[in-house]
């Protein structure tokens, strides 16, 4: 099942403005992207920036005011299998089981049962889940349905993930869990990977590169690589590539949110 | 849960017993002690007589029969035009701006105002006694459904749409569901409205039925058959609606406020 993907995630001059006239808000301005095939992208930014709104017109829940994303030399209009989404709520469907969500992309392509289970099976064994299968979401932590929510958008076996600010919600100890077995899985499935976050630790922990976005409207501030080694543990947050790293991410990050804040102080 | 559900049912059932036998005695004593006129209010003696003279003659069988079946056809008819109407102009702009606003205008309108016009239009039989009803359940289901549908989580339907569900399976296997409380609470008052309805249509026009012979009773002043029917009608009405309160709050994702009640 493993497919690599070999097309671009291609942005071009976005624009978001939501609402009309005297109430319209630029969400997304003049956005220009280029998310190359196996990569993992981090889109770094301060809380309301807007950087949901670029996720959302790349999985095709938004239309863009001007400007496009495509995929190779696809335009993006409508959302698609090949781009799996990851919700910052988990939003796993309440009236199916771990089981009824997990298979729930694979039976809208008509796979038969069998196979369904065989690949439920596996990619529930590898986030731990195997002996939840039956159970409801609404009965599991927040760890679990986010391991689930993940395991959802997997298993359909998308060419590109999208991560909204996925581990958001869920206590220091489970983010750092969760991020590793993302990595981990990202490993094995050579998958494209555009994951938001306003979470400095978070991006370099994860990304080959961060897209440092402007206070809103968002547009791109600047691209940092990150050159650390992988496979990546928790104990790269001492080396000295990543101290710097992190120093350069906040100094930007904090100029953003000054100007934000003062914006709206306005 | 399961078991806590049962426990708590049955502990709520002998409560309500015990308190209805306790009124039960006392009526019965003032009624021996003659402190009011018995013919307007037959005790619960002579009101178990009649009833036990209607059900050997087979009359009250045939009218609550013959009720069931009138508001079941409505109920069911109404609920499942009310449940479609209500998605589609839940989820749907332009359906909800043309066919939702004449629904808007119609609802307005008391059903029992309509009854005299149903006998004309649809005569004193069996359709119009299902019209009435069907038009008596339809606008709760549909208000309901439509609240249901359009409150249905974006996420849930960007989740389906990125996974790859068409229209139909988004209908089916999101909306549907997401929106399954809010139906089936709107059904539970679509069915105390069936009642109300019916009663209306068989005392105006009818030749069986409860409502009919409440009416017939009445006229010929034979109250305890009157207590009879009325006591039927309230123990259907109390069954339906303990169906639909357990079946909403064993859904397990029926919102907590709606599990109350």
């Amino acid at each position: 099942m493993v497919k690599s993907c070999n097309e671009p995630i291609i942005v071009r001059d976005l624009v978001v403005i939501y609402g009309k006239d005297a109430s319209a808000t630029v969400a997304v301005q003049d956005l220009n992207l280029r998310i190359l095939p196996g990569e993992f992208v981090c889109l770094l930014g301060t809380t309301g920036c807007g950087k949901s709104t670029i996720l959302n017109v790349m999985a095709g829940f938004v239309q863009p005011t001007r400007g496009s994303v495509s995929v190779g030399n696809r335009l993006v209009v409508s959302p698609g299998p090949e781009r799996g989404v990851v919700f910052q709520q988990h939003s796993l469907f309440p009236w199916k089981t771990v089981r009824g969500n997990v298979e729930f992309g694979l039976r809208m392509r008509g796979v038969p049962r069998e196979q369904r289970r065989a690949v439920t099976e596996r990619y529930m064994r590898s986030v731990g889940l195997i002996g939840s299968e039956r159970a409801y979401p609404s009965t599991l932590s927040g760890g679990m349905q986010q391991r689930v929510g993940l395991v959802r958008a997997l298993a359909n076996d998308p060419s590109f993930v999208l991560m909204d600010e996925p581990f958001g919600s869920l206590d220091a100890q489970t983010r750092l869990m969760m991020q590793e077995l993302l990595l981990q899985i990202w490993d094995e499935a050579e998958k494209t990977v555009v994951f938001v976050t306003h979470d400095v630790d978070e991006a370099i922990f994860l990304a080959d590169r961060i897209v440092v976005l402007t206070a809103r409207p968002a547009t791109v501030k600047e691209e940092v690589a990150v050159t650390l080694p992988r496979p990546r543990s928790y104990e790269i947050v001492t080396s000295a590539k990543y101290v710097d790293l992190k120093k350069s991410l906040l100094e930007l990050i904090r100029e953003e949110t000054l100007k934000s804040m003062n914006s709206r102080a306005r | 849960m399961q078991e806590n559900f049962w426990r708590k049912l049955l502990r709520e059932l002998t409560n309500v017993l015990l308190t209805v036998a306790a009124l039960l005695a006392l009526w019965e004593a003032a009624a021996r002690l003659h402190l009011y006129d018995v013919s307007f209010f037959p005790p619960p003696s002579a009101d178990a007589n009649a009833l036990f003279s209607s059900v050997k003659s087979g009359e009250l069988i045939s009218d609550t029969w013959m009720s069931l079946r009138r508001a079941l056809v409505g109920f069911i008819a109404g609920s499942c035009v009310g449940a479609a109407a209500g998605i589609l102009t839940g989820r749907l702009r332009i359906v909800d701006s043309t066919l939702g606003q004449v629904i808007r205008v119609l609802r307005s309108i008391p059903t029992i105002a309509l009854v005299p016009l149903a006998i004309v239009w649809f005569g004193l039989g069996e359709t119009s006694k299902y019209l009435l009803v069907f038009w008596g359940v339809f606008f709760p289901v549909w208000v309901s459904s439509h609240i249901g549908a359009a409150q249905v989580d974006q996420t849930f339907i960007w989740a389906a749409r990125s996974l790859g569900a068409n229209t139909w399976r988004l209908l089916c296997e999101v909306i549907l569901p997401g929106a399954a409380p809010h139906i089936i609470g709107g059904m539970r008052t679509g069915i105390a409205t069936a009642f109300v309805v019916l009663m209306a249509a068989e005392m105006t026009g009818a030749f069986g039925g409860l409502g009919y012979r409440i009416y017939v009773s009445h006229l010929v002043f034979r109250v305890d058959k009157m207590v009879v029917d009325i006591v039927v009608l309230g123990a259907i009405g109390a069954l339906t609606d303990v169906v639909f309160a357990s079946i909403i709050s064993l859904i397990p994702w029926s919102p907590e406020s709606a599990k109350r009640i």
